[in-house]
């Protein structure tokens, strides 16, 4: 059997590294490598990182390689070292772990290359020499006070409310929940509010979500006033338990300013959602490392600083925005992350402000 | 298979024994033998199910339900229809790890058709979808059979594409809304009372004449069959069980569409499994390759036919799944889609090695499967972890039950 599974998996392995090993050989010396995850846990990589990092480094000279690990962090260590045998001066990765990101920076600073973390932190070893990210507790802060105005909004006094977290395995979800506890914690202590369930969805899988939330509406006899969703998708599923139970619209928050996200807002159906600018974390991320390519002084880029639990790292932390229906138009619409065009089809058509 | 505990190999008097009336009691007799002996069909799914549900029932007093049990037959709707086709799959004795990511494309082909600048109606848009995905089925059986590569490696590598496809379909937007409530409406309509009834008597009418008729033939073509007591008794049991259903949904709030698309599908494809030639092909090919290559079949093209049909079920088991969250994401496919699904035909009675199975074995297994999730969703704060271990444990369990079974028959030489 054993020996089935391995003739039958010992072509695709070399398959697979033949490919990798094309991909790698293509990019050339580069000054700067980015080590994107995978492609699975977020659009965003390849579909914003990707194009913004490229257009920021055309626009300054710099020779540059962007490859994607797939969510394999093996790979992505044979793409650090790949990328500084190719001469790399800087590496900007988003690690898959803390472990096998501890690695890539040992390996980097070995040869003498600064490694930027994107987006992730690594909180093992010494740490990597910059940080670029999102303040993601204050993301979660953003999230529990957008519920907390949405619930007043909806006159609701002693709401009974549901909370649901992102990835169990995710440390970003950890500290959006960290963000929303500090806000809506005190709010059951105090009695003000309170809690029905709390729970976590594997994988921020919206299907899993939908029999999550559909089980604590059954379960509490639909009683449920106001709840926690700490994505966009995940505000699918609650809205969608809601639609399949014929029950009525309640505030719950969101995340990711997804085209959904937005209609949902302007429909009713959802309170608030999080817009985390990528493009601006692109950019700074970029103009960190194209002034180490330089030469140049980065404190005045790097203001901040994160302490991974071992040393405090110079950081950029760029701050999330709050969007409900009062200021889509000069959010997301104004930094063209997304058009009224994408926004206001078939129903929400009628939600959309009419002079655009 | 009345004379098969015949132990006797000679083959002139077992042609004799088949040809020869089995009576009512010695059918029963047998019947008997062969539970005794580990040919236990259905019973220790539905044994497990109802200590699953009591075990839920005293942690969560909304278990047992109508409102929370017709809300798990929505639940389990795109899984069970996903694995109908795993099935077929697995009775080649073949893998398709795909089935996951096609169902995501079909749904995710269905949402954003229908939406500018295609703006097609969902009546096109939906047979498209679904021939989409059969389509995505046809060539992953012809990459498999053209190159003779094992489906595992065709289908991973298709599970991996796919799901690049529904990124890159998805594209920024992040979640796509489904407005369309024909669409919607597919997992959100519950029958009037009425209705219900209707479709439940025309069940069980469906259930007695195909029985009845199936039987006949078996007879006149010289082959075991059951004595006419035995008919009607089992018409009996499944019109007692489908009116106590319906007594049941219609307490809540009625029978959930969803349950006649299952019950139309599992008809089908049991029609299809057993009483055509297509079907017996099948079970020949996942028996023994080479002996159905010799005896004439065609293996090949029943394979390929055996993919397109998985692909066709995915892409239902999608619509439905997309239809029930009112919307597509880019994640649409992952997670446990398809553990589960696999899981679930696999829960229910077919055999991983092929050969072996029955197509009401994907409802079962997805019965339990979402069972589990249901019944833990209702208990306050169960962690994430907790719930995979559980989940794994009742896997396991299933899968000893199987196994155990399987070696007493066996044992006593079937």
């Amino acid at each position: 059997m054993l020996n089935r599974v391995f003739r039958i998996l010992t072509p695709l392995i070399a398959l697979f590294t033949l490919i990798m090993g094309v991909t790698v050989q293509a990019q050339g010396t580069a000054d700067i490598a980015v080590l994107l995850p995978d492609s699975a846990s977020s659009a965003r990589w390849e579909a914003d990182d990707r194009r913004f990092l490229s257009a920021a480094f055309d626009a300054a000279g710099v020779t540059y390689s962007i490859v994607n690990a797939e969510g394999d962090a093996q790979a992505q260590i044979n793409q650090a070292e790949q990328a500084i045998t190719n001469g790399a001066k800087v590496i900007l990765m988003v690690n898959l772990d803390s472990g096998s990101g501890a690695s890539i920076i040992q390996l980097a600073r070995d040869a003498g290359v600064k490694v930027i973390d994107y987006d992730r932190l690594t909180i093992e070893g010494p740490g990597a020499d910059f940080y670029v990210s999102f303040d993601n507790e204050a993301v979660g802060r953003i999230q529990g006070e957008g519920l907390v105005a949405a619930v007043e909004a909806a006159g609701l006094t002693n709401p009974r409310v549901a909370v649901l977290n992102g990835s169990p395995t995710d440390n970003n979800a950890t500290l959006f929940a960290n963000g929303y506890n500090s806000v809506i914690k005190p709010l059951f202590e105090s009695g003000a509010w309170t809690l029905v369930d709390d729970q976590s969805v594997p994988n921020w899988d919206n299907q899993e979500a939908l029999v999550i939330f559909e089980q604590m509406l059954t379960a509490a006899g639909g009683g449920i006033d106001a709840a926690i969703a700490a994505n966009d998708g995940i505000a699918s599923s609650v809205i969608a338990a809601l639609q399949n139970q014929g029950l009525p619209f309640i505030p719950v928050t969101g995340q990711d300013a997804t085209v959904g996200g937005i209609q949902n807002i302007l429909a009713g159906r959802q309170s608030m959602t999080v817009y985390k600018a990528i493009k601006a974390q692109a950019e700074a991320a970029a103009a960190l490392a194209i002034a180490i390519v330089n030469g140049e002084d980065t404190s005045a880029i790097a203001t901040g600083a994160v302490n991974n639990g071992t040393n405090d790292i110079p950081s950029v932390l760029l701050v999330p925005v709050g969007v409900t229906s009062a200021n889509i138009a000069e959010t997301v619409i104004a930094d063209g992350f997304r058009t009224w065009e994408e926004i206001c089809v078939g129903e929400f058509e009628a939600f959309c402000p009419a002079n655009r | 298979m009345a004379t098969q505990t015949n132990n006797d190999n000679s083959s002139t008097s077992a042609l004799l024994a088949s040809q020869r009336q089995t009576t009512t009691g010695e059918y029963l007799q047998n019947l008997f033998k062969q539970l005794r002996t580990g040919n236990l069909g259905v019973i220790p799914i539905l044994f497990g199910w109802v200590i699953i549900a009591l075990i839920f029932q005293t942690q969560a007093p909304a278990f047992l339900t109508a409102f929370n049990l017709t809300n798990l037959i929505v639940q389990m709707a795109g899984v069970a229809m996903i694995a109908y086709g795993i099935v077929f799959i697995l009775l080649l004795g073949e893998i398709d790890l795909s089935v996951s990511y096609v169902s995501a494309v079909a749904g995710v082909l269905l949402a954003m058709g229908m939406l500018p600048p295609f703006n097609v109606p969902w009546f096109i848009m939906l047979p498209l979808a679904l021939v989409a995905s059969t389509l995505i089925g046809l060539l992953h059986g012809v990459i498999i059979t053209t190159f003779q590569l094992p489906s595992f490696v065709v289908t991973l590598a298709g599970f991996l594409a796919w799901s690049g496809v529904v990124l890159i379909l998805i594209g920024g937007a992040g979640t796509v809304v489904i407005q369309e409530s024909a669409i919607t409406s597919i997992t959100r309509t519950f029958l009037s009372d009425e209705v219900g009834w209707v479709v439940g008597i025309i069940a069980i009418v469906l259930y007695a004449i195909t029985s009845i008729l199936s039987n006949r033939r078996r007879q006149q073509g010289g082959l075991a069959s059951k004595p006419m007591p035995i008919i009607w008794g089992e018409i009996v049991l499944v019109a007692l069980a489908t009116i106590g259903f319906v007594i049941f949904c219609n307490s809540g709030r009625g029978m959930p569409l969803v349950t006649v698309y299952l019950i139309v599908f599992l008809i089908g494809l049991t029609y299809v499994a057993q009483n055509t030639k297509f079907g017996r092909y099948v079970y020949a090919v996942g028996g023994n390759k080479e002996a159905a290559r010799r005896a004439g079949i065609r293996v090949e093209r029943i394979r390929v036919y055996v993919f397109m049909l998985a692909g066709f079920m995915a892409g239902v088991g999608g619509v439905i799944l997309a239809a029930r969250l009112g919307s597509v994401a880019t994640n649409a496919g992952g997670g446990d889609l398809l553990l589960n699904a696999i899981a679930a035909a696999v829960i229910g009675g077919t055999s991983l090695f092929g050969g072996r199975g029955k197509v009401y074995s994907a409802l079962l297994g997805a019965l339990i499967v979402m069972t589990i999730d249901n019944g833990l969703g209702l208990i306050p704060n169960v962690s994430a972890g907790a719930r995979s271990i559980v989940t794994g444990l009742v896997l396991l369990a299933a899968v000893i039950i199987d196994a155990i079974s399987r070696r007493q028959q066996q044992r006593t030489g079937r």
